[in-house]
């Protein structure tokens, strides 16, 4: 491809998103939902587009098409600058990005419809896929850190979406601050390399780390794994993810299921050089304890969008356990297929709020099959990828990851097939008490008095739509006999393939058949025999609770402190100290003002001695 | 010539003037002691251009006598308005420096 096309394309596909959004914003009041709406959806389209024909013609070996956009400074021999680069990576993000968040805002058209703010909301989403394409397509560390924190700031923006309740603008605060302490990670990550004077360029800045320290490599790598903690949700930083459903769900299933939430595996892929052994360990140790706390916790919830919400926690520790092991590849598929199946997933569970006037708990749904056909069919499917049946997306990419944990050892196998089993078992429970069984919910205690309602085509096509692609998304990687793996193939150059096992997929296939039963089996179960609404689930059994007091609260203690003996008692009684010095001084310098010509001039005759003196002195 | 004896001359001068302008309430008093220091220091600039040859040194003496003749001149007008208001030419008890 000739340079001067893609440089075409690479602004347009920076400028669209970002264009759209100020010209929202600017006709925020003069125009209707809908014609914001298919702005931003045409925008965002484009630049899909755009993305699509660029992973079609750009060749992936060596770097990839370079774009300089911005010489920001240079201090000597380092020179800092913003610019793109179009490799396999940051095309399958990309193109996943544009894609999946082109069918979530023409859904969102339907979704916002009645929204008295719907234009301003279309703004915050072409705003966010402008951050999430610098952030993917940044040639430099530094580059992704701008990307990095404006995804944080319209996922901030967006969770509080609905500010007239409390407790959203408290959810939005939250996600804030615990991606700021993940951002930290960043900025350590950033600030090695360039206290060094040393590029942060993607190209040079692996083999720079190798050549650290082991001191230094290791606050790298432990930056990079903050960051992943914050971003993607894993370890303890997972809290603010369940509670960022408090935003519109078109902005949960684009930004904390398919995509903001997937950088920090695409930062892990992007940093797989310079991770050291003894971290990988950590990455892989932090991605299998989150999936299966996510799984856990799952089925604790009655919230339709919780459950969800736990479970893109779990799949994300799957991804981060694979990038763990050095099964990049495996992480990046199972990211694809999970965007399409998990966005459907959110969408289909915004159809039944929809559908309901608003009810999200899953006590007071059941029997909507008969209600949202479309919905239940796409959401059927979605869930049977999810939970890997053969021959869905799902399947192919949990299977990638399976392989690589049975080449590192039986147990960490065993450990993956536990958080499947989980995955199946909080999927079918979900799935059950909202569309299977008899109904729950009251028509009558609607707000509308309305019984329940398949959505509008602008909603149920861009579900049909995914579960498209959740069936077929699996072919881009599936080791089938008369394909080859087409994803590996096209990242090999960028990031080596595992040597990892090829199981038979006559095998695979049955495995995945196996725990996709015994655990929707057991999720069956669940909706029928435990109660609906589980005891401390809600609260998560106390686990943030516990979190807060050992993390937060101490810092906000020390917050406290510091106000009361660092700001309001050294700073301010020394500040006041100065003043009021200063006054006593100017009272007593005061009575040497009396008027008096005699006094006046003993001060000016001792002063001129005084003057004079000196310079004789020193003469 | 004796330049230690004009030196000694113009010191204790300056020293009298001083103490005159220093020590004294009455401002006629103080405005006499101001005019020794200026004499003081006329008759060692008319010295030191002696010893030095220099005929500036004495040029300079009927400048400062002028401007002294002038301070004068603005100083006894200041006096009659002063005795005008107070009715005494003593500073004591004057504090319109003060403003």
């Amino acid at each position: 491809m000739a340079q001067g096309i893609g440089q075409w394309l690479t602004w347009g596909m920076l400028a669209l998103p970002l264009g759209a959004a100020l010209v929202i914003r600017w006709f925020q009041t003069r125009w209707s939902v809908q014609q914001a709406g298919w702005v931003a959806s045409g925008a965002i389209g484009m630049a899909a587009l755009g993305a699509i024909v660029l992973a079609l013609s750009v060749p992936t070996h060596g770097h990839g098409l370079m774009v300089p956009l911005w010489q920001w400074m240079s201090i000597g021999n380092l020179t800092l600058s913003l610019g793109v680069q179009w490799d396999a990576l940051s095309l399958l993000m990309a193109v996943m990005v544009t894609v999946i968040a082109t069918l979530i805002t023409v859904y969102a058209m339907g979704y916002m419809a009645h929204d008295m703010r719907g234009t301003s909301f279309f703004a915050l989403v072409s705003f966010f896929v402008f951050w999430m394409l610098a952030l993917v397509s940044a040639d430099s560390l530094l580059g992704l850190f701008f990307g990095w924190e404006g995804v944080g700031l319209c996922s901030f923006l967006l969770i509080g979406f609905w500010h007239d309740t409390p407790s959203n603008r408290w959810a939005a605060i939250q996600a804030f601050v615990v991606n700021r302490v993940g951002d930290l990670g960043v900025w350590v990550a950033l600030l090695v390399p360039l206290a060094l004077m040393h590029p942060v360029g993607w190209g040079v800045l692996g083999a720079q780390v190798a050549t650290y320290p082991p001191v230094l490599q290791v606050a790298v790598g432990l930056g990079i794994i903050l960051a992943v903690c914050g971003k993607s949700a894993q370890g303890p930083l997972y809290v603010w993810l369940p509670n960022a459903m408090a935003g519109p769900t078109p902005v949960s299933a684009l930004i904390h299921a398919a995509t903001m939430v997937t950088a920090g595996v695409y930062l892990l892929a992007r940093t797989h050089g310079f991770m050291p052994p003894s971290l990988q360990v950590v990455v892989m140790g932090l991605g299998l304890g989150t999936a299966f706390l996510g799984g856990v916790l799952a089925l604790g919830q009655h919230d339709i969008k919780r459950v969800l919400a736990f479970s893109t926690m779990s799949q994300l520790g799957l991804m981060v356990m694979a990038c763990g092991l050095g099964a990049y590849h495996a992480a990046l598929f199972h990211m694809v297929t999970h965007a399409c199946f998990k966005a459907l997933l959110f969408l289909g569970a915004g159809s039944v709020i929809h559908g309901l006037n608003g009810e999200q708990s899953l006590a007071r749904m059941g029997g909507l099959r008969r209600h949202m056909p479309i919905t239940w069919v796409t959401v059927t499917i979605a869930v049977l990828a999810m939970m890997g049946v053969p021959p869905l997306s799902g399947f192919f990419s949990k299977d990638a990851i399976l392989l690589a944990a049975w080449s590192h050892s039986v147990g960490l196998f065993l450990a993956v097939i536990g958080v499947s089993l989980l995955t199946a078992c909080y999927m079918v429970r979900w799935w059950w008490l909202t569309f299977m069984g008899s109904p729950r919910y009251d028509a009558t205690d609607t707000p509308s008095h309305q019984s329940p309602h398949e959505s509008p085509t602008v909603m149920t096509v861009p579900l049909m739509l995914l579960a498209g692609l959740s069936v077929t998304v699996g072919v881009i990687n599936a080791p089938l006999p008369w394909c080859p793996p087409l994803l590996s193939s096209w990242l090999s150059p960028l990031i080596p393939a595992l040597d990892g096992h090829h199981g038979s997929l006559a095998v695979m296939a049955l495995l995945g058949v196996g725990i996709a039963s015994v655990g929707g089996w057991v999720g069956w179960w669940m909706a029928h025999r435990a109660p609906m609404v589980i005891a401390g689930g809600e609260q998560q059994w106390g686990l943030p609770w516990l979190l807060a007091w050992v993390s937060a609260h101490p810092i906000r203690w020390a917050g406290v402190g510091a106000d009361r003996w660092v700001d309001r008692g050294l700073i301010k009684q020394s500040i006041t100290g100065v003043s009021w010095g200063i006054h006593w001084l100017g009272n007593r310098v005061r009575r040497l003002h009396t008027g008096q010509l005699t006094g006046y001039l003993v001060m000016w005759v001792l002063a001129l001695i005084a003057v004079l003196g000196s310079m004789v002195m020193a003469w | 010539m004796n330049v230690a004896g004009v030196l000694v001359l113009t010191a204790v001068l300056a020293a009298i003037g001083m103490m005159g302008v220093l020590a004294r309430r009455n401002v006629l008093v103080m405005m006499m002691g101001v005019e020794l220091m200026l004499t003081a220091a006329n008759i060692l600039m008319v010295a030191a251009g002696v010893v030095h040859g220099l005929l500036d040194a004495q040029l300079l003496v009927f400048f400062v006598m002028m401007v002294a003749a002038a301070e004068v001149a603005v100083g006894l007008g200041l006096l009659v308005l002063l005795f005008r208001f107070r009715q005494t030419i003593s500073t004591k008890g004057l504090t319109w420096l003060k403003g």
